[in-house]
Parts: structure tokens; C-alpha cells; sequence
């Protein structure tokens, strides 16, 4: 579910059921122009709906960070730090979502898995490995 | 002279001739505003529903037994909107011909179910969320406290066609 679905009642009664949060990167740098960012988010959108749909009862969709830093070191900090704070605040595993192909070999302290421009099968395959593995 | 009353005409005043015709005027052009939008408003709950959609999914000779996953487009309409949704079914067909179509969404919390991937639980649904299972015919054996929806199915010329979602007919709990 999405973050915008919940209040505070309904979390309060179900967190314990969504232990999984995703974080959507659309890694944009500013440079492009609003068609592709369009685009990019539609993209995002897609790749976001392989994983939202099928373990729509587990999981909570974060708001996306939209922008990229252009140094890596610190963009991975960046999404590392936000990755840190989601368990913090109580989830047990962190999936980033992307479809900007620049992340695909970014490896993310914190994230424990990174799917970028994934398809159903392979979505399906890799959380539910995930979940298996630590649960 | 004559000493019966006076008859008193009964006259209107200028007065009440006025706030008549001004009141009947008002009214008439504030029903003329307000009714065409209340209509409107209500339109959807005064169309005729008549019978469901049905959508054509699979051919009746492609089914067996063995659940299969049928995806599906329908259109599905909300007071004013009206959108295609792609949808999934589980389809099976038993021996007798019978053919049921289940709902994936698992009735625990909504993740979607699958056949017979979970080595536990041979032969069911299962949900990879939170571990809720289901026989084949939708009945629910954990977690989840109801049995997975069915849509409604009708066979026409060898092909499979399917309805409304509702409760499962098939289980009883």
C-alpha cells in the first residue's frame, strides 16, 4: 500500500503485518527535459507496479526520492541514510525501486534489495527469496 | 333602500399581485436551475443496471483441473468514471465440467496469490505475504478468515466468460 493510504488508526493496528517499505528512486539529474521526466516516471511507475500489486498486503510504498546527487558516494549515502531511518521507524526490510539503469550496480548499505527496471517474474522471484532468506 | 349588506368584492391587492407573480416567477426560474443539476447529480443511481458484463476470457477446451491464470481487461465503471482495469483470474474446469474462477487477491490483506509454488502447501493457493493457503476450490485454511472471491461464469459457443466479483458460492465456512 501506498504511504498515502494509511492513517493513523489503521497503521497502528496493521504495522506489525507490513514489515517491508519500498523506497522508488527516479534519479532524475534536472537535465532532462519534461517529456522525459514524464517518462521517467512512468517507467518508475511500472517497475514500482511488479513489486505494489502482488505483495500489495506486506508492503509500503515510501514517496520517491525524484533527483540524483551527482556524486555517487554521496547519492548512495544519501539513500542509505533514508534506507537507515526506514528501520528506525520500525520496517524489517528495505526494497529500492528504480528504473534508472545508472543504479543497476550500486550497491546501498542498508538496502537489502535494489531492483532496477525489473520485470513480474523476476520481482516475484527476488522478494519473495528475500523474505524466505530472513524470515 | 334595501338593508342587506354590502357585498364586499373580493379584490387583490397590488401588493399581493405582485409578491404572487414575483414568488411564482422566482420559483420557477430557481426550479429550472436547481433541478437539471440535481439530476445529474443522481444520474448514475437512476441508470438502469440491467444484466452484468460479461468479458470473453479463454476457451472452455483449455481447461482442466489444474488452476490456470487468466488475465482479462473489463470495464469497470464508478458513478461517473468509467476505466478498463486488467484483472486476473485462477480458472478451473472439474470433471463434471464445472467451471469456477477465483479472485487471486488474498482475503488477508491483499497480496496476490499463486498456485502450488509453496512446497508446504501442495496443490493450494498460497499467499507469499503472510503465508494464508486455500484449496482449490477457494477455501481458506490459514491466516486468511474468508474464502478468495469468485467472479460470476457463464459458458457461451466454448468460450469462457466472466462476471462480477462476489463471495465464493462453492465454500461454505
Amino acid at each position: 500500500m501506498k504511504f498515502s493510504e494509511w492513517n493513523e488508526a489503521d497503521w497502528l493496528s496493521l504495522q506489525l503485518y507490513f514489515d517491508t517499505c519500498i523506497l522508488p528512486i527516479t534519479a532524475l539529474s534536472g537535465l532532462e527535459a519534461p517529456w522525459q521526466m514524464k517518462h521517467a516516471l512512468e517507467r518508475l511507475r511500472d517497475a514500482l507496479d511488479t513489486v505494489e500489486v502482488p505483495f500489495k498486503g506486506r508492503t509500503v510504498t515510501m514517496p520517491a526520492v525524484q533527483y540524483r546527487i551527482a556524486d555517487e558516494h554521496l547519492f548512495v549515502q544519501q539513500i542509505a541514510g533514508i534506507a537507515s531511518n526506514c528501520k528506525a521507524s520500525g520496517f524489517k526490510y528495505v526494497i529500492a525501486i528504480s528504473a534508472a539503469n545508472e543504479l543497476l550496480n550500486l550497491s546501498i548499505p542498508n538496502v537489502d534489495l535494489l531492483l532496477v527496471n525489473p520485470d513480474k517474474s523476476t520481482s516475484l522471484k527476488l522478494v519473495g527469496e528475500l523474505w524466505q532468506k530472513q524470515d | 333602500m334595501s338593508n342587506e349588506p354590502k357585498k364586499q368584492k373580493k379584490e387583490v391587492t397590488r401588493r399581493q399581485f405582485l409578491a404572487y407573480t414575483l414568488g411564482g416567477t422566482g420559483g420557477f426560474l430557481a426550479a429550472s436551475m436547481i433541478v437539471p443539476m440535481v439530476r445529474f447529480a443522481v444520474d448514475p443511481l437512476l441508470q438502469d443496471k440491467g444484466e452484468s458484463e460479461f468479458v470473453k476470457v479463454i476457451a472452455l477446451d483449455k481447461l482442466s483441473d489444474e488452476p490456470v491464470s487468466v488475465p482479462f481487461k473489463m470495464l469497470q465503471k464508478d458513478g461517473w468514471v468509467e476505466e478498463e482495469v486488467d484483472l486476473t483470474a485462477w480458472i478451473t474446469k472439474n470433471a463434471s465440467g464445472q467451471v469456477q474462477a477465483l479472485s487471486p487477491i488474498c482475503k488477508h490483506l491483499g497480496c496476490t496469490v499463486n498456485w502450488n509454488t509453496e512446497k508446504k502447501y501442495p496443490n493450494q493457493y498460497f499467499c507469499p505475504c503472510h503465508g494464508a493457503h486455500y484449496e482449490k476450490n477457494g477455501k481458506n485454511l490459514a491466516i486468511a478468515t474468508a474464502p478468495l472471491d469468485e467472479y460470476e461464469v457463464k459458458i457461451q459457443d466454448n468460450y469462457v466468460y466472466l462476471g462480477k466479483l462476489g463471495p465464493n458460492t462453492k465454500v461454505t465456512t
